[in-house]
């Protein structure tokens, strides 16, 4: 569904954000985006989105390069930014004068997720709250029903309920035939609907796999001060220590912030361990 | 799927309305406090001279007209330049050459066409204002004369230069259209000036004493009937088509 071919990127001549980067992104998958920040997730998205266009090479949705900005392309792409300012207008005239431009747009999904989201419709999108905004804007993303949709920090802003919320909402949302990569460097707010992990790092994607595959390889789990042998990655947490080992028979829930911290460390290991 | 990406009258409407939706506050606020500046300058007029001037009150609304339509112009593309705003309306589906045709239609033939109407309305209430209240002769003002309609063609011809310079700069785009139309005007004089120097440097003026006919004719008909074919013709086109490819070429 996406791809990107040899990707050149920068924002001056002489500095280049990504260099020859090669993805594939298949439908019916949620991909979580995750980097430390400056490492080019919202580029990536920006590019993905034909906000941004590539110094060279290119990234096509449907066989279609996203630079020409063809409205058969963008019909197909919604983008829930992180920073972003919206009009002084209603729900209710902001439905009417953009949900036109998208043909798969549904009015009662937006209300049944402006519901969940305990958002009323009684005032101008400038009276709610920066959550609210967002919120608002992730009902409007998913009521679109675009085949990619690009999300940018959503969680950012949220509070606990609505983390909550946001889980469970993209939980049923999702559709066999939508791809959705959300950025963020929140890993444990999306760690129960991803199921893939993209690790950017300096421009480069230095770990992509399934969730599936990561939970067969490896373990993540406490273990003992002074255990060494078969670690991959440990961390000093209360009580202990926090270790990526190789999959001995043992599944245990993938924990994110242990592997994105791990893979940042040292990728070599972590994929050699998943590719073994 | 091809269909989608040819153009589209129903996403051109589409496009025009959520523009004027955005818009319609400031715009009428605009148009509110011209219309008074206006109605309160004929009044003092009436009040002052003893008749409705309808003549001078007509090159006032015209002037207010071509500054208004030139601002609301230079402010076409202000949600596209703040990158908060614009990255909505880059990713929103519909092709360049719809989102491009939307705000120059809006800013050029609808603007001038609702502004010269409404000047018809203003002035025809306060004709009637002004008989009431000073006793003065009705004058009602019809802007479909063939002076009015060539003003509303010269409006939407150097339009397209504010229109350019909406999408080119990306602050204080009508003082810094202004200025760079006042600095290229200046360097064509300048080299205008040069090379009819150059040329009739020994003549003191052109007239059919000092000049062969044929260069006579060529600098009284021809060279003005080109400069107006270049102005009524290639002017508005060549800006639209600069702005078009500097749309496309848009990034966040």
């Amino acid at each position: 569904m996406i791809k990107i071919e040899n990707l050149n990127f920068g924002y001056k001549k002489n500095q280049k954000l990504f260099r020859e980067l090669n993805l594939e992104l298949q439908p019916g998958n949620i991909y979580g985006l995750f980097g430390m920040n400056g490492a080019g997730k919202t580029t990536l998205l920006k590019l993905m989105s034909g906000m941004l266009f590539p110094k060279s090479g290119d990234c096509h949705i449907f066989n279609r390069n996203v630079a020409s900005r063809l409205p058969e392309v963008l019909a197909n792409i919604y983008v829930i930014p992180e920073e972003f300012v919206l009009p002084p207008v209603t729900i209710k005239t902001f439905v009417e004068l953009n949900a036109p431009f998208y043909p798969r747009f549904d009015i009662t999904l937006l209300d049944k997720y402006l519901r969940e989201f305990e958002i009323s419709n009684d005032k101008k999108l400038t009276a709610y709250s920066y959550g609210q905004k967002k919120k608002f804007l992730i009902a409007f993303g998913l009521a679109t029903q675009t085949n990619v949709l690009l999300m940018d920090e959503p969680t950012n802003g949220l509070d606990i309920p609505s983390k909550s919320q946001f889980r469970r909402i993209m939980a049923a949302a999702s559709t066999e035939d939508q791809c959705i990569i959300i950025s963020t460097h929140q890993v444990r707010d999306l760690a129960s609907i991803i199921d893939h992990v993209i690790i950017l790092e300096n421009g480069k994607i230095i770990f992509k796999e399934s969730l599936m595959d990561i939970s067969t390889k490896l373990t993540f789990g406490k273990v003992k001060e002074d255990t060494t042998s078969g670690i991959l990655y440990a961390e000093e947490v209360l009580g202990g220590k926090a270790a990526i080992r190789k999959n001995t028979g043992q599944d245990t829930a993938v924990d994110l912030e242990l592997l994105f911290n791990g893979v940042i460390k040292n990728s070599e290991i972590i994929n050699n361990a998943i590719k073994s | 799927m091809e269909k989608i990406n040819q153009f589209s009258i129903q996403r051109l409407f589409l496009l025009m309305k959520r523009h004027s939706v955005m818009n319609a506050k400031t715009w009428l606020i605009g148009l509110g406090a011209l219309s008074g500046i206006l109605i309160i300058i004929a009044l003092i007029q009436s009040y002052s001279n003893g008749f409705f001037d309808l003549e001078s009150l007509v090159t006032i609304g015209t002037i207010f007209i071509f500054i208004g339509g030139f601002i609301v112009t230079s402010a076409a593309y202000n949600e596209l330049h703040t990158p908060a705003r614009g990255q909505f309306y880059l990713i929103l589906p519909a092709n360049t050459l719809e989102k491009l045709l939307s705000n120059w239609l809006l800013s050029s033939a609808v603007f001038v066409v609702v502004a010269f109407v409404l000047l018809s309305v203003v002035l025809g209430i306060t004709t009637l204002l002004s008989s009431w209240v000073f006793n003065t002769d009705t004058a009602f003002f019809n802007p479909f004369t063939h002076d009015n309609l060539e003003n509303m063609g010269v409006y939407v011809v150097v339009q397209s230069i504010f229109f350019l310079g909406a999408l080119y700069f990306r602050k204080n785009n009508f003082i810094k259209t202004l200025l760079s139309v006042f600095v290229v005007m200046f360097g064509l004089s300048i080299i205008l000036g040069f090379l009819g120097w150059v040329i009739l440097g020994e003549f003191n003026h052109i007239s059919d004493e000092n000049l062969p006919e044929s260069n006579f004719v060529f600098f009284t008909e021809t060279l003005p009937q080109i400069a107006r074919i270049i102005f009524w013709w290639l002017t508005a086109p060549f800006f639209l088509l600069v702005s078009y490819f500097k749309l496309k070429e848009r990034e966040v």
